[in-house]
């Protein structure tokens, strides 16, 4: 759970485009359905091998095959759901999940933000609608981005609310 | 041939199990305000659990050391 500051409200939280995990989910089924395939083949009348005392060795090794399979597609998930983009009323976190022991954790003050772009780029981006986020503080070279984010547009938006708010905050004079 | 997959299958138990393990303490630790992570957990947890049945249960039921022999007849 992210900590928030007194007063502080959670946004928005965005992740990437669920095409980015596509592929894995795509491998993964395949290679869960690969052992009762196998099986199938191997049990047909013309072959006939798999029978007798073979059949539990058989669920014996696929089990195990199936559950590295399984662990495979979650560590996967992991890296692609613990990528998150959080807005709140006073801040932008990046949390970057690279690999099962490595993260990276980037904040952005909002009162100190100067600018957000968004880049689509060709036509899977403009079609499944995701893109890169770019936010530039002030005077530093320093860029916050965020890239395969779902909706970029929107979250542009919610960032620029937020950050209107945050100066609102931060001069409260007219 | 029976130790011989008991070590297979304690091995395995571990190996898989320490990595179970990691994966949980990843959901757990990282999730954030109203996210799926609970979802996920179970999920996880479900589908370790089938594999862990699946893998003991046919550990049981195979006949490893007349295993040979059964296979030759």
């Amino acid at each position: 759970m992210i900590d928030l500051h007194k007063n502080e409200e959670l946004l928005a939280v965005r992740r990437k485009t669920w095409f980015v995990f596509a592929a894995t989910w795509a491998a993964a089924f395949l290679l869960l359905l690969g052992p009762l395939v196998g099986a199938a083949i191997l049990a047909a009348p013309k072959l006939e091998i798999l029978q007798g005392p073979l059949v539990p060795v058989y669920v014996f090794i696929s089990a195990f095959f199936e559950w590295v399979v399984w662990l495979w597609l979650f560590i996967a998930l992991i890296n692609y759901y613990y990528d998150i983009l959080i807005i709140t009323n006073e801040r932008i976190v990046h949390i970057e999940q690279k690999g099962m022991f490595n993260r990276a954790v980037a904040e952005m003050n909002l009162s100190r933000l100067q600018d957000v772009s968004i880049e689509q780029r060709g036509i899977i981006e403009t079609m499944l609608h995701f893109g890169t986020i770019r936010a530039q503080t002030a005077g530093e070279v320093n860029v916050f981005m965020f890239d395969q984010v779902d909706r970029p547009e929107e979250v542009k938006e919610i960032i620029a609310r937020a950050q209107r708010m945050a100066l609102k905050r931060s001069h409260p004079w007219p | 041939m029976f130790f011989i997959a008991a070590a297979f299958l304690l091995l395995g138990l571990l190996a898989l199990g320490a990595v179970s393990a990691a994966v949980v303490y990843h959901i757990k630790k990282y999730s954030v305000q109203g996210d799926q992570s609970r979802r996920l957990l179970v999920g996880f947890l479900a589908g370790t659990a089938v594999w862990v049945v699946l893998v003991l249960a046919s550990f049981l039921a195979t006949p490893w050391n007349s295993l040979l022999e059964r296979l030759q007849q």
